[in-house]
Formats: structure tokens, sequence, C-alpha cells
């Protein structure tokens, strides 16, 4: 009979397929999935260059091109039980018309080929990494945004497109499969850490960044070693089919996290006309992605009650202020 | 008004760090989500102060109406002169007069108000947060007082002809009330309409940029920022009697069954304000400083000097 809690112990085998695994959080979760599941075959993808570090024959990483067919050979030969899909391309790099357009199309028709191709070989759970952004930072914003509350940013930002609708169609092939795949959306708001890419963290770990003068967003943060407890802990427990935020408990101003980090080496700016000279500024390699110029005007935070109920938020190792300080001890 | 209400002395000004402290402390204990800071308020409070007392002249009526308050409130106001300033003026004497505790009014402010570059950010460190119903939600389960203004921006924007006649009440107020059993502090502050006296409302020009309101008077837009300064109107405070609400009524009724208890409080209101206009004070100074300029000869003869002084300068 099978026991319930043989995955939490980790004695049950399964083939876990991790999607991004050349990314900072993607190699901080398998780190953690080596400790906890000892028994799960883990096998990393990434189209960007990938090295092994981990010494563990449990764990296989490859670099590999993302085209139909390697995928296709990817999953008949290793036919995953849990597919963590974490290789969203971020926004934090170039902006270029082109680059928008190679995102649009790994992010968005990328994940339908992974979700296709997991209905294709049942796969029994899958995970997908979003992100807050997909809310959208508005002057109109309630204090905290549910799961429910609409997914404006596309409407101010074409190039949070792909966020959105990889967000969407997500969702709705959730909806579809709720039956017969266990679907995990996970909504994350800024993960920071010395290993993640991010615009917020390149713009934290940044000398004298930019300190908004005329606005006072409010900002959440999860360390990056506690978002990788949180994507173990949904497929582990497993969660029920769904989207859910993650966030640390508390808040704290934009104002305040760069104090913290840098003290008084910041440039007061006032943001308001920092859109207005931002593409000289980019050429001088000082400017900041257009999306996040709102991102750094008006708060954009996430209500956590999901997630809070299905898993103790004791789990978690830091809140948003601690997440800030662990943050600046890596630095120092 | 149907009771005489007590004119409030202005507490000892050495009373003020007390409660200031009072606030931190309670702050520290449940920290605002909304980004409060309670120093930036003391901060801010400690500099208009003076504009409470002296610009404003300030009186408070009714002040006992907010002491030993042993929970939390709904304060429902009118709201009148073209910028927030009666809310402001409000909240200065809400956190002034309140026992035990000091009040930190959370005033429901307008997108357009909180999107603004500075004025946002400063109205939010200072207890502002943005008019959306979670928002006001969030407010009232962590046992906050809100100010709600029921007129809206049909209230703030007033002409003059509609100057001293609340506009029609929405009854979101009432609803969150229901929902979570706080009574209401009705208040009514008169002399807010007298800041800017005359006022003619534009509201094509306001959609065309984007403003939830433009007013034009005899000062702005003509001398541009300038022209936004108020006037030193004197302005009065009436704290009325709570009012507790009413029986068998829930957040889910009907508005023709709420509708009642509304048209009460407005009608509350509009009397308060009405016989409170008996009390108002004019606007002292203003007639003062138009009292001392120099009658029309002293121009005449000081124009006529400045004229010969140029032209003998002009002959040398």
């Amino acid at each position: 009979m099978k026991n319930n809690n043989a995955d939490q112990n980790g004695l049950d085998k399964k083939n876990v397929l991790v999607i991004g695994v050349a990314g900072g959080l993607a190699q901080i979760t398998i780190k953690k999935l080596i400790r906890t599941h000892p028994h799960w075959k883990i096998l990393g993808i990434d189209s960007r260059p990938v090295s092994n570090p981990f010494k563990s024959l449990q764990v296989d990483l490859r670099s590999i091109r993302y085209t139909l067919g390697q995928f296709e050979s990817i999953f008949r030969d290793f036919r995953p039980d849990v597919v963590l899909h974490l290789g969203r391309i971020s926004q934090a790099g170039s902006q270029s018309a082109k680059l928008l357009q190679e995102r649009l199309e790994l992010n968005v028709m990328g994940t339908k080929i992974v979700l296709d191709l997991c209905k294709k070989h049942e796969v029994k759970q899958v995970l997908l990494l979003s992100s807050y952004l997909v809310y959208g930072a508005r002057n109109d914003n309630p204090l905290f945004l549910d799961e429910n509350s609409p997914l404006r940013a596309s409407l101010d930002h074409p190039d949070l497109r792909d966020v959105v609708e990889m967000d969407q169609m997500g969702s709705s092939w959730m909806w579809q499969h709720i039956n017969s795949v266990n679907t995990i959306i996970l909504r994350p708001c800024n993960i920071i850490g010395p290993h993640i890419m991010n615009a917020v963290t390149k713009l934290l770990m940044s000398k004298n960044p930019w300190r908004p003068i005329d606005y006072a967003p409010m900002y959440q943060f999860i360390y990056q070693s506690d978002m990788a407890l949180a994507i173990i802990k949904s497929i582990t427990t497993p969660f029920p089919s769904g989207i859910y935020n993650v966030a640390p408990a508390g808040h704290l101003p934009l104002t305040k996290a760069l104090e913290i980090l840098h003290g008084k080496d910041t440039l007061p700016f006032p943001i308001g006309l920092l859109g207005l000279i931002n593409q000289g500024l980019k050429l001088l390699r000082m400017g900041v992605p257009d999306y996040l110029i709102d991102y750094l005007k008006f708060s954009c935070l996430i209500n956590t009650g999901p997630f809070d109920k299905l898993c103790e938020q004791s789990i978690f190792r830091y809140d948003s202020e601690g997440s800030v300080r662990a943050l600046k001890e890596v630095l120092d | 008004m149907d009771k005489t209400y007590n004119l409030a002395l202005l507490p000892d000004k050495l009373n003020l760090n007390e409660k200031f402290s009072k606030s931190k402390s309670h702050y520290l204990k449940n920290p605002d989500p909304f980004g409060l800071d309670v120093d930036k308020f003391a901060n801010t409070f400690r500099l208009l102060l003076p504009l409470y007392e002296h610009y404003f002249n300030v009186r408070v009526f009714g002040a006992e109406n907010i002491q030993k308050i042993n929970s939390n409130r709904m304060f429902v106001s009118n709201h009148t002169g073209q910028l927030p300033i009666d809310g402001l003026l409000l909240a200065m004497a809400t956190f002034l007069h309140s026992t035990p505790r000091p009040i930190i009014l959370r005033g429901m402010g307008e997108r357009f108000l909180m999107g603004l570059p500075f004025l946002g950010k400063f109205s939010m460190e200072n207890g502002v947060i943005l008019g959306d119903r979670k928002n006001c939600e969030i407010c009232m389960k962590r046992g906050e007082n809100v100010l709600t203004f029921p007129e809206g921006v049909r209230g703030i924007s007033k002409s003059t002809p509609d100057f001293y006649r609340m506009q029609k009440f929405s009854l979101g107020f009432l609803r969150m009330a229901l929902h979570h059993k706080t009574p209401i502090q009705p208040v009514v502050v008169i002399g807010a309409e007298e800041m800017y006296p005359l006022v003619w409302q534009a509201p094509k020009i306001a959609k065309m940029l984007g403003f939830p309101s433009f007013p034009l008077t005899p000062f702005f837009p003509w001398f541009g920022p300038m022209g936004m300064i108020p006037l030193p109107s004197p302005v009065d405070i009436y704290f009325l009697p709570p009012m507790e609400l009413p029986d068998g009524h829930h957040a889910a009724q009907t508005d023709e069954e709420l509708m009642p208890f509304v048209v009460n409080l407005h009608k509350m209101m509009q009397n308060a304000i009405d016989a409170g206009r008996k009390e108002q004070r004019p606007t002292i100074k203003l007639k003062k400083i138009i009292d001392e300029i120099p009658p029309k000869e002293f121009w005449i003869e000081t124009l006529n000097r400045l004229k010969n002084s140029i032209v003998n300068k002009n002959e040398k």
C-alpha cells in the first residue's frame, strides 16, 4: 500500500525534469532536492551552457537546443514524473525588439511545447514558475493582490507580454487537465540572492543604485533559498492544482531596502523623470528596463493566503526585511 | 444643531511629544502595511501646526465625542475647498484631541492623488491610503480609524453656488461600516469653502488633462502654482455624537433599505453645517489686511511722484 508520506521522506523514486537549470534558482532547488530526496533522479536542461557542480550520480545536467525534437527525445527517454519549469527568460536583459521576439517564442511557445509533452507522456506533476510582475504595478493597486486579481502588466508594458501570456497559458492548461495532472503555478514576489539575476536583484546589487525620492513603493522579497524551499514544498506536499502567490511575511519600502544594502551610497532621483531619460541612460549602461520604472513608483504586493494555508509560514528562514539583510551579508 | 458643542482648548504643545511617542509605540507593535511613517508624520505635524493654529485658526467643537474611544470608528465628513486641506486639518484636530491614544486618521485618498510624484509619497507617509475597498477592509480589520468623504469628488470640487450644500452620499462607507460593525463618527468642517471663495469648475479641461476636477478661481490658473495658495479662512470643526449602526441591517442589503440611515446622517450633517455657519468667523485677517491697504488718493499721489521723478531724471 502506498505510504502517503513517502514523498516527503524521499523514499519514493521519481524522475524530475528541471527546465532552466543554468539559472541560480534551479541549481539551489536541485541542491536541496538531492539532500531531501536522495532517491529522486534529476535531469536538468537549459539552452545556455551548463556545468554540473553536483557530485552525484542522481543528477544529470545538459545543455540542449530548445527544439521540439530535442524536447521529445528528453521526455521519451527520461520519462519524467515531475516537471519543474523554471526556465522563463528574464526581462532583465536587453530590451531590443529582436530579443523581445525571442523571449515571446521561448517563454510562450516553448512553454506550450513543454505542456503538450507533459500531457502526451503522462507526467503526473507540473510546476510553472511565474512572477508577481504579471499583476502590474499601478497607482490603483489595492494593498495586496490576490490570485484572482486581473493580470494588468501587459496593458502598460508590452515587454511583459510574454510573462503574462505564459502565466495565462499555464492557467488555461491547468484547468483543462485538472483531473489528470497536478499543475502548480507559483507567482513569487521579488526573488533576491547572489545567484539570482532578475532586474530587481540587479538594481539592488548595483553600485550606487537609483533611489526614488518622489515615490515610495512597498516591496516584498524572498531569499533564493526560501524560494527553493517553496518549490520543493509545493511538489512534495503536494499542493492541489492551482495558482499560488508566494512571499514571506512582511514588506518594506524600497528606500529602506536600498538603505540596508547601500547606506547613503545611492543616487536620489525623481523616478518620474527616469522614464524620459532612460533611453539615453541605457547607452551609458545606467538605465533600467522600461517596465521596471512603474515598479519603482508603485507597489505590487501579493496576498499569500492559499499558500500560507497549505504550508506553514515557518518554512521560510527570512521575512522580507530579513531577505534583504541576508543579501547584504553575502555582498559584504 | 440641537445641542451646543463645547469649544475645545488646544492641548499643551508639550504634550505633543507624548502623543507622538504613544503613536509610535502603537505602530511599532503593529507595523503599518500602507507605509505610514510616524516620525515623518510627527515632523509634518510640527511643520503644519502654525498653519493650523494661526493661519486657519482652527476651532474644534465636540471634542468630547472623540475622547475615551475604546474601539475604532469610521469618520465621515463633508468635503470642500478644492484641495483636501479640510481633511488635513481634520486629521490634525483628531490627533490633538482624541484620547486615550491619539488617533492617526487613515484618509481614503483618490487614485489621482496617490499617483502624483512627491504628493503621493507624502500622503502615504502621513497616513493616507488609496481609497480602495480592499484597503479600507484591511484598515478596519487592523482596528484603524478610517476617514471617508461620502460626497467624493463632487463634494470637494463644488462651484461657488453649491457652497455649504452637501452633495449626495454614496453608500460604500455604510456597507463597509456594517460589514465590520464599526460605529460612524460624523464630522463637519466649516470654513474650507472660503479658502477659494470664487470657484467655477471646468470639467472639460479636467477631462482633457486627466484630472478629477479643474477649478477656475480669480488666481488659478492665471498665477500658476501661486494661485493655489489658500486664503486664511478660519475653520471650525464639529465632532458630532457618534452614530451606532442601525439594528437589523447588514452590508448586503439593497440601496433602498440602507438609504433611510444615509438620509438621516446627511440631514444631521447638513443641519450641523447650517447651524455652524451662524457661529462662523469671517476671514478676519483678510479684512484686516484690506482695512490696512491705503486709500485711493495715496496711490494716485505715489504714482504722480514716481512719474515726476522719472521725468526729472530724463531732463537731467
